[in-house]
């Protein structure tokens, strides 16, 4: 009501408002809501050089298209709705007809087959509003059968150049297959693209294989295998699937093993007259060093990515929770507390943050909180989700969903950090314990 | 004696293959695939007779790995048995249900199979005679996702094998 | 009796915005901004397709994770916002076979925020001068008005999408600044980044695109400004701060 009067006052004194003399300055203004939803972007196919360019043209462009939708940072606009074409790479782009159908960035790309049979992948990406080329054209050249690895790093600088993150698609996940009844269930360990592509498998079927990890370079595996009847840790070399027991002191289980950043020491954990803490071990010369020596479970270690600390998994406390430690042992601290347990925490590539699993109220969740346990934050929720592992830019969190009952199934899913797309991983068969690779070279 | 304790147990392996409550991948040599008729559960010195009627398992309450009252009792029962069946080792495999993580499960189960080894050498079984092994929450006898599973799934069992000097 | 508002109850939605906006029509095609349907013969000496009349997506105004969705009672963190409400200059919708997609806010009676700010403004602005010189003034004298600001604050964020940013970027605040034309449109070469803060180069570049693209997309068809004002926007100064959105 008095606003009403104050607006009839106001009114009057309107017309004899007097000219305001400064001058000074643009008009200021500050944004600090806006949205968040996929960019859309056009990706159109690839122009073949030469008819032998012309089967990977379009399978590149759906490559590069399938990385980024995947992200759910980006919204990729069908071909149907372009109202123009690309027909040469090195021609100007007409920046209008890509504004029209709302393209905020254009990729190019072109195709061919050098003199000595080699594929050579190109493209350009656009800022289509600001009618700007981002960044320079780049080239990618190589062979035919490595052309899904050229589209993920084309599709990697294009990620990389419109978000400012670091690229993560050229990269692999090492995981558990799973096949068979839930109480007779076939582990084999296998090796796959990040999103799926060209799997292999890397043992047989006879033994039991848990929880892969990948060395720092991705050259080599560590994982825990029932193939001497007993939990033993084993190391593989991808290339060859060569494997080699890593031996530990004392005859009972070793398991949990994980890379130190130096890809020369191994932290496991290590069982003995029913008691579990963790080791360290130099593989070279096959040394072992305790790092804890308490009553209760250490376990599922994870070092920090400058190696100078470990966060770990123990039930000190009475339930399990998050500890840090110097990685030559010594005092632990807590870092979670809140309602629940916590389990298999896995340090972020950025330093950053800890992964983990927590189980609260008959639920599992996979969460994120950072090194000192403060804002914590949790991404899922299921009936049983466990075991993140960190893409190799921190972004991205892949994991173990299982679903209930005598049906249950294993299979992958991803999440951003930021709680969105969270989404499945293709898999063949049921799979468990993904741990991912870090970016290719 | 190393022959017949050997008979002994393959006629063991496939009865407990028959039964309706098998422990499918405990049984040391099971898979042989001689006939036999022998050592049935009423002869008190067969595994078969350990499993059924001494009682080869003892369940543990959710995250625990200390003893109750009528595991005692069962753990009893398998140390009179192998004091007086001494042709026999035993391995300890410890299980935990599916409510946990992977890695901590299997330290979980390495508890509760070493609880069940501390309590029959306690009992005056030889340590040399026992092992342990945890299978963590890889093999659940019980496949539903209800504490009626989960409650047979958090389980030490005990799996006798034939002496190595028998 | 205490006035209890119903807090609507957020759902998982691929888009984040200020404003929350209904589920649009499933055969609406997804744009950003509100557009109205062309009619045929309307402009018919222009070339232009018949555009889809279309809605901005369905948007939640906070990231819902899996999480917090299955915690059964748990109310919003935040609760949205009521908004000034943005100045429309686009012309009513046309017939059309198609129901219309439902409005972003309710098209309730109510008072002309802008308006009121507008004439307080106004008052303020006559208050803290001399009144009564007999000077006429010039309009252009005049500043703009907490609301006229505040419409141009509104068209600028709802095309400015951080939706792709990265983290450090996200931590970033640009300051931008643009040259105007008269007409309300941002002239796309001038837009310059004078400065930004809590991120580094590379960070503030991607944010700065960002910035780039809402002023440029919202901009297009010219952004509702007072021409008679044109001297005090002729160049503004933006800056986009990204801490609110950073926890979303």
């Amino acid at each position: 009501m008095t606003r009403y009067l104050l607006v009839l006052l106001v009114a009057l004194f309107v017309p004899s408002a007097p000219l305001l003399a400064q001058d000074g300055g643009p008009l200021r203004i500050e944004i600090t809501e806006g949205v968040i939803e996929p960019l859309p972007y056009a990706v159109p196919d690839f122009v073949a050089d030469g008819v032998s360019g012309q089967e990977y043209a379009r399978q590149i462009a759906e490559v590069v298209a399938s990385d980024l939708n995947g992200t759910g940072l980006f919204r990729q606009i069908p071909a149907e709705a372009h109202i123009a074409r690309v027909t040469s790479f090195s021609s100007p782009v007409q920046f209008s007809d890509w504004k029209a159908i709302n393209a905020q960035a254009l990729i190019t790309g072109a195709v061919s087959v050098d003199g000595a049979g080699r594929l050579v992948v190109r493209f350009r990406l656009y800022d289509v509003f600001a009618g700007q080329e981002i960044g320079q054209g780049l080239q990618f050249v190589g062979t035919g059968e490595g052309w899904r690895r050229m589209a993920h790093k084309v599709a990697d600088q294009v990620y990389s150049r419109l978000t400012g993150e670091d690229p993560y698609f050229d990269s692999r996940v090492v995981f558990v297959a799973e096949t068979g009844p839930k109480d007779a269930r076939e582990k084999r360990l296998a090796i796959m693209d990040y999103d799926g592509a060209n799997i292999t498998y890397l043992t047989g079927a006879e033994s039991l294989v848990l929880a892969p990890r990948f060395s720092p370079t991705g050259d080599r595996v560590l994982y825990t295998s029932y193939e001497t009847g007993h939990p033993r840790i084993y190391v593989l070399d991808v290339a060859s699937a060569g494997r080699q027991v890593l031996e530990t002191p004392g005859a009972s289980m070793s398991f949990s093993p994980r890379f130190a950043p130096d890809g020369r020491t191994v932290v496991y954990s290590l069982t003995q007259g029913g008691n579990t803490d963790l080791y360290v071990m130099d593989i070279a010369s096959g040394r072992s060093q305790r790092l804890t020596s308490a009553p209760s479970i250490e376990t599922a270690p994870s070092f920090s990515p400058d190696g100078a600390r470990i966060v770990f998994e123990s039930d000190r406390s009475g339930t399990p929770q998050l500890y840090i430690m110097p990685a030559s042992g010594g005092e632990a601290t807590r870092i979670s507390f809140g309602q629940g347990r916590y389990g298999t925490p896995v340090w972020s590539p950025r330093g950053d943050l800890v992964a983990f699993t927590k189980q609260s109220k008959g639920r599992f969740h996979i969460g994120v909180m950072r090194t000192d346990g403060s804002e914590e934050r949790l991404l899922t929720a299921s009936f049983l989700d466990e075991g993140p592992t960190w893409s190799p830019n921190g972004r991205v969190i892949m994991f173990t969903r299982e679903t209930q009952g005598a049906q249950g199934r294993s299979g992958l899913y991803s999440v951003d950090i930021t709680g969105r797309n969270l989404r499945p991983v293709p898999t063949p068969t049921g799979a468990s314990d993904p741990s991912w690779s870090p970016l290719q070279n | 004696m190393a022959y017949l304790s050997k008979a002994l147990l393959v006629a063991a392996a496939l009865a407990l293959a028959a039964c309706s409550s098998p422990d499918r991948f405990g049984g040391a040599g099971a898979g042989a695939g001689a006939g036999g008729v022998a050592g049935s559960a009423q002869d008190p010195s067969s595994p078969l007779y350990f499993q059924q009627a001494v009682g080869d398992r003892v369940l543990f309450a959710i995250d625990q790995s200390n003893l109750s009252p009528e595991a005692i009792a069962t753990l009893d029962g398998q140390a009179r048995w192998l004091m007086s069946n001494r042709g026999f080792n035993i391995l300890i495999e410890g299980h935990a249900d599916e409510q946990g993580t992977r890695e901590y499960n299997l330290a979980l189960g390495a508890r509760r199979a070493n609880a069940v080894r501390e309590y029959l050498v306690s009992q005056g079984v030889a340590a040399g005679r026992v092992d342990t092994i945890s299978y963590g929450k890889e093999r659940p006898l019980e496949i539903c996702s209800e504490e009626a599973c989960y409650a047979k799934n958090r389980r030490a069992v005990t799996v006798v094998s034939a002496g190595p000097v028998g | 009796m205490p006035e209890i508002a119903e807090t609507p109850r957020l759902r998982p939605s691929p888009r984040v915005a200020p404003e929350p906006v209904a589920r649009p029509d499933p055969d609406v095609q997804v744009d950003d901004v509100d557009r109205a349907e062309t009619a045929p013969d309307e402009r018919a000496e222009e070339v232009e397709e018949d555009r889809q009349e279309t809605a901005r997506e369905e948007a939640a105004t906070e990231i819902v994770t899996e999480a917090e969705r299955s915690e059964e009672a748990a109310a919003p963190a935040r609760s949205p916002r009521p908004r000034s409400r943005p100045a429309r200059r686009e012309a009513p919708a046309q017939t059309a076979e198609a129901p219309a997609p439902k409005p972003a806010e309710e098209a309730a009676p109510r008072v002309d925020d802008a308006a009121v700010e507008n004439a307080i403004a106004a008052a303020l602005g006559a208050a803290g001068a001399a009144v009564g010189t007999g000077d006429t003034g010039t309009p252009s004298g005049l500043p703009l008005t907490a609301g006229e600001k505040d419409a141009l604050r509104v068209a600028v964020q709802r095309c400015w999408n951080v939706g792709s940013l990265s983290t450090n970027a996200l931590g970033t605040t640009v300051v931008v600044t643009v040259s105007m034309s008269e007409d309300g449109r941002p002239d796309a070469a001038s837009i310059r980044m004078t400065g930004y803060s809590g991120g580094g180069a590379e960070a503030a570049d991607h944010a700065f695109a960002a910035a780039r693209r809402a002023i440029i997309r919202c901009g297009a068809e010219g952004y509702d400004l007072p021409v008679a004002k044109y001297d005090r926007w002729r160049s503004i100064e933006m800056t986009f701060n990204p801490e609110n959105m950073r926890i979303k």
